[in-house]
């Protein structure tokens, strides 16, 4: 139908979700046309040909919940975590075991090969270059004091404002609730799809279609028929409200966490987002009085002139 | 192959210039031969984007307008990023009527028509309620006024706690409004609208009006945070407007002022704004001269289907003419 060549081309000229709509389609119409043929010689059923269908159909709308999982993982890897302290602090331990060891090693060559050529080397001339890159190092080197090798980083949790658990525990809660709402949500819309296919099923039965089309549209229409009384029903909204509520709760609360670690370490140079968002705000209510103002001086400019 | 056909593909017809931008908000006008001294402008929905009006040659509004002699001017609203999240609907009449006098100034005329489009009837009526004195004939297309609605994107619109939304992704993202324009009607938009396009891909014409249409669907801006709160609560929630309980910056919306003439423009299977999204406020409004004209379309297929190109647009053009 679509060969794969075409498919890339058809990516670079195609709005990402029609390109997308359009693949999975194609998916859906071999899965129909073999249950056309299947119909032409004999009954057909529920099987996995439906659950396929199902699958593509639903996909494109779940998209938001891939990008919550996604966004957690990516944040996970860039802030530190308990964990991940934990992980740190062991191998840090491990490398500065093995950088001594390097430099007495080091330390124990330079001294024999001292001793064998019993003269120690002249230094070489360094550039202005070498020299300035020697002192930064041993800048740096410095820093790395005593005082710095704190093993507390693990216990970070103490170290934070509790208005920071308290949105990760919010955060953790949200999503365990939207957890529950997307399960019945899925289960809604599943239950309404199998039984318009089974309906669909029942009248691809009890009679011969004269062509694919029309055992196409028959299938969708009871499709159709369906959802247009899923979608409206009290049980449906109350469902899908609760599930959009506790998705943007989690967003909410996980990020303004985030935040949180970031606001609270004194070396952060950045501006988190909710920082950022009330500077717009601001930057609005200003822009607001100065049009109220120009529009004051415009009108007494008016009167003057008058 | 399918990429040949549509590679060129670019929504938008006419030929315009902005005449005035103010960050992300543009005042544009098309370049034509005007025959009639009141100047039109069209005040676009700030979901998606004014090009349906002129999607392409064969089912360009603005064409039609063009050609017919009127003065066509159009306010975009752009594409509104995480910075705008506090624009206020108070934000887009304020530059609503910064357009108005801009044109009228231009123009050298007192009044104008001011043809809203969904969302942008809307702030066509506030602003007709707000200053009568500036508009000469009010025209407004597949308008959602009378918010309480039995369709199914009204019912959830009304379950929905904006702020929620808003303090999690600071703007209606386009990417969640399309989901759930999509969701409204999953199984004609996800699936029976790709199996007819799969029918007719040896047909050129079809697959490029497909993806002329696409292309428009899926280029969704957000709707600024504010902006989206506001409107879910208290256009969709409270439907103040029709209750004469809608205010802008303190300044009372009064239906009962919009006396000039007034041209409705609805679609029967509308399933966004439906006949009754304006039914009542057509029925309360004082105006003596209005007319309401009835597309047996979708909420789209009223700017794009052949049969409103043949049906409707001839003889709403004629109305404004006749008032212009």
């Amino acid at each position: 139908m679509i060969s794969q060549d075409e498919a890339i081309e058809l990516f670079k000229f195609a709005p990402k979700e029609s390109f997308e709509l359009l693949l999975r389609n194609i998916e859906i119409r071999k899965i129909l046309e073999d249950l056309w043929e299947k119909h032409q010689s004999g009954a057909i059923r529920y099987d996995e040909s439906f659950e396929k269908i199902y699958e593509e159909f639903s996909k494109f709308f779940y998209r938001p919940i891939e990008i919550s999982v996604f966004g957690i993982r990516q944040l996970n890897y860039l802030f530190p975590f308990v964990d991940l302290m934990r992980i740190l602090e062991s191998q840090n331990e491990f490398l500065d075991t093995y950088c001594e060891f390097l430099s007495s090693f080091f330390s124990h060559l330079k001294l024999l090969s001292e001793i064998y050529f019993t003269s120690t080397t002249s230094e070489p001339v360094k550039s202005v270059l070498d020299r300035f890159l020697d002192h930064y190092a041993d800048l740096i080197k410095s820093c790395s004091s005593e005082f710095m090798k704190a093993d507390l980083l693990h216990e970070y949790p103490l170290i934070l404002p509790k208005k920071v658990f308290e949105y990760l525990e919010n955060a953790i809660n949200s999503w365990r609730n939207f957890s529950e709402f997307f399960r019945s949500y899925r289960d809604l819309r599943k239950q309404a799809f199998v039984t318009a296919a089974e309906r669909f099923i029942e009248i691809a039965n009890s009679k011969k279609f004269s062509n694919f089309f029309d055992f196409l549209n028959t299938f969708l229409n009871e499709e159709v028929k369906e959802f247009e009384n899923l979608l409206s029903s009290k049980k449906y909204v109350e469902i899908q409200k609760n599930m959009v509520e506790s998705l943007m709760d989690y967003l909410y609360y996980f990020r303004r966490f985030y935040e949180g670690i970031a606001e609270n370490n004194p070396l952060n140079p950045f501006a988190t987002v909710s920082q950022m968002d009330e500077a717009f705000k601001r930057i609005f209510d200003l822009k607001r009085r100065i049009n109220e103002l120009e529009k004051k001086l415009d009108s007494i400019e008016k009167g003057v002139q008058k | 192959m399918i990429a040949e056909k549509i590679k060129n593909i670019k929504p938008g017809f006419c030929d315009y210039e902005v005449v005035h931008e103010d960050w992300i908000f543009k005042l544009l006008h098309y370049r034509g031969n005007p025959n009639y001294r009141t100047p039109v402008l069209i005040c676009y929905a700030f979901i998606n984007r004014p090009v349906i009006l002129d999607l392409h040659e064969d089912v360009s509004v603005i064409k039609k307008m063009l050609e017919a002699g009127l003065d066509v001017w159009m306010i975009d609203w752009g594409y509104p990023s995480f910075a705008d999240r506090h624009l206020k609907i108070s934000d887009y009449i304020d530059y609503l009527d910064f357009c108005v006098d801009f044109v009228r100034k231009e123009r050298k005329v007192d009044k104008l028509t001011l043809h809203g489009y969904c969302l942008g009837s809307t702030l066509a009526v506030i602003y007709s309620a707000l200053y009568p004195e500036k508009i000469k004939n009010l025209i407004i297309q597949t308008p959602p006024i009378n918010f309480d609605t039995k369709n199914t994107l009204a019912i959830w619109a009304k379950s929905i706690d904006p702020k929620k939304i808003s303090r999690a992704l600071f703007n209606a993202t386009g990417d969640l409004l399309n989901i759930a324009f999509l969701l409204v009607d999953p199984v004609r938009l996800i699936v029976g609208k790709y199996q007819s396009l799969i029918n007719s891909f040896d047909d050129e014409k079809s697959v490029k009006d497909f993806f002329f249409m696409d292309h428009w669907i899926f280029d969704s801006p957000s709707v600024a945070g504010d902006v989206f709160e506001e409107y879910i609560v208290r256009w969709y929630h409270r439907n103040e407007i029709m209750n004469n309980q809608y205010d802008v910056k303190g300044m009372p919306v009064d239906i009962n002022k919009i006396d000039m003439p007034v041209l409705v423009l609805a679609a029967e299977k509308d399933h966004i704004t439906p006949p009754e999204s304006v039914i009542p406020f057509f029925e309360k409004i004082p105006s003596k001269d209005k007319k309401m004209l009835l597309s047996e379309k979708g909420h789209i297929g009223l700017s794009v289907s052949k049969t409103s190109h043949t049906k409707i647009w001839p003889e709403a053009i004629r109305w404004i003419i006749e008032r212009s």
